[in-house]
């Protein structure tokens, strides 16, 4: 049996699946290396919701017969990934991050897993998350059927929400690669805190069949990984039409860096105050230094400012008129006493009270969003804001901000709520790590037109090919 | 509306447990359970989204994004 390099944990899929062919290692010795790592280490983040050992390893064992005969099916064949509690996979525990939810089984895997399987990826675990994806605003980090997501950089803070499990595991070398799930900023806050890459793909691009529905018109399913250009990989093979998703776009997604345009033909839309006014005064010299290193790679930046509506509002308004629906009767259930989070029990409960007009009026605004935006891509391709304002918090203190100073807050809103802004729009969105503040990662994103991916990951990856940010990896616990 | 009611009856239920625990009638109001304190706290806070999302001007002519595409 071969030893197992301990780099391999934070290879990328490409230099995996180069390794795999170069018969350094078996499929199954690889996957057993990183099935040993995620049940060893996953629990010292809480990031671990289910082993899937034993299946991995028949998996793997196939991989290797493949290959063995010269049966190749692309990068991924071979490659460990872990999914977040939200997706089924059959005749498994599905969670939902949820005690009520605990013993809950699916007969059929979700269409994202069928996917990832049958391109011979390796589904190794299922990966933490907030409760029920945090649907009715949670206060704690602690609001998991798995405890607090741990950040692998500092076990003090949060790995972030709801894809607590997925941001950790890759950040830890625990997968090579995970899927999390994004409502409003569930796939961009555990990569910005947790220092990975992570690309939230247009609505309707992937299909949602077989994960627990949050909000039918908000939720999508997307990569978190090492590099901008994983995420592509990834999405090639989940993105799709689907006729079992109502909100399925018909269309595919082919990773195609031949026709990203060039950085230089590129006018890309930032806010000043974004980078010298709202991050956190520790991150603000990275997040300068990452706009320097975007504007040097020859694209035109264009100060802009976002259209104004109330996008918190908004989102949130949605979400209750949406999830209210979805979790009714679990709602009007003595069960939904069994949540971690009192925040989260009486959020849910005051979903039942949002007057139908409320949410249409909600989801006209939101027409007049999309409108907006459609204008604002008119001067500009894409957007560049930091992916979050602050680093991870700490666990054990309110994710609300509750304690902290009061700063002087810029009069200029910048794109600062571009997280829900663009969830609204159904935008694609790329988390790219740009550095450290105290020894925390932070990020910068990347928000383009619907179907933009290609471009977006053009960019991000030229981005990557200049810094090494994305390559750090937390000291070994 | 019918999720009210229940929720009066458990506000109602635990009144009388507090009672029977040996406090006066007069103290059960100043015990509010936490819980209902989170609840009303909710329901202000999407009332506070219901305002701030009405002063949008909003033409009758446009449309739900509903059936949404991005």
């Amino acid at each position: 049996m071969a030893d197992i390099p301990s780099d391999v944990f934070f290879n990328t899929i490409g230099e995996l699946s180069a390794r795999l062919r170069a018969k350094e290692f078996s499929c199954v010795e690889l996957t057993r290396a990183f099935c040993d790592r995620l049940e060893r280490t996953g629990p010292r983040y809480n990031a671990l919701a289910l082993s899937l050992r034993e299946e991995a390893l028949r998996q793997a064992r196939d991989v290797d017969g493949d290959l063995k005969r010269g049966r190749t099916r692309g990068l991924l064949q071979g490659i460990p990934f872990g999914v977040k509690d939200l997706l089924a996979v059959k005749k498994q525990p599905t969670t939902w991050g949820a005690r009520p939810f605990a013993g809950q089984v699916f007969d059929r895997d979700a269409h994202v897993v069928e996917k990832l399987t049958g391109t011979g990826a390796i589904l190794i675990g299922k990966l933490s998350m907030i409760e029920l994806a945090g649907g009715g605003e949670y206060r704690s980090a602690a609001a998991s059927l798995t405890g607090p997501g741990l950040n692998p950089w500092d076990r003090t803070r949060w790995s972030g929400g709801s894809s607590s499990g997925s941001g950790a595991a890759v950040a830890a070398g625990l997968v090579a690669f995970a899927l999390g799930s994004e409502t409003s900023g569930s796939i961009l806050t555990p990569a910005a805190f947790c220092g990975i890459t992570g690309l939230r793909p247009t609505y309707g691009l992937v299909s949602r069949r077989g994960a627990m529905a949050l909000s039918w018109t908000l939720d999508k399913i997307g990569p978190m990984c090492r590099s901008a250009e994983d995420c592509a990989l990834v999405l090639e093979s989940i993105a799709g039409a689907d006729s079992e998703d109502p909100g399925s776009a018909g269309r595919g997604f082919n990773y195609a860096p031949q026709v990203a345009r060039k950085p230089s033909d590129l006018t890309i839309g930032y806010a000043p105050v974004d980078f010298e006014a709202w991050p956190a005064a520790e991150m603000r010299s990275g997040l300068q230094a990452a706009l320097g290193s975007i504007k040097s790679l020859g694209v035109r930046l264009k100060e802009i400012e976002l259209p104004r509506f109330p996008y918190g509002a908004l989102v949130g308004t949605i979400i209750a008129g949406e999830a209210g629906s979805i979790f009714e009767d679990f709602i009007r259930s003595e069960k939904v006493e069994q949540l971690a989070d009192k925040t989260q029990i009486a959020g849910l409960k005051a979903m039942l009270d949002v007057p139908a007009t409320d949410y249409l009026r909600a989801m006209r605004v939101r027409t007049l969003v999309q409108q907006a935006f459609r204008d604002l891509f008119l001067d500009c391709d894409m957007l560049l804001t930091p992916a979050r304002m602050e680093v991870a918090p700490k666990v054990n203190e309110p994710l609300d901000g509750g304690g902290t100073p009061v700063f002087s807050a810029p009069r200029s809103q910048g794109l600062r709520e571009l997280i829900p802004a663009g969830n609204l729009a159904g935008l694609p969105a790329l988390s790219l790590p740009c550095g450290f503040a105290n020894q925390l990662p932070i990020g910068i994103s990347l928000v383009g037109r619907p179907f933009y991916e290609n471009q977006l990951v053009g960019l991000g990856k030229a981005f990557q090919s200049q810094t090494d940010w994305h390559k750090r990896h937390p000291p070994e616990g | 509306m019918q999720n009210r009611v229940s929720l009066d009856r458990r506000a109602f239920a635990k009144t009388l447990a507090t009672t029977a625990a040996g406090l006066t009638v007069t103290d059960a109001p100043a015990q509010t359970p936490p819980a209902d304190a989170e609840l009303r706290a909710a329901r202000q806070a999407r009332q506070q989204d219901s305002r701030e999302i009405a002063q949008v001007p909003l033409p009758r002519s446009v449309e739900p994004a509903f059936r949404f595409k991005a």
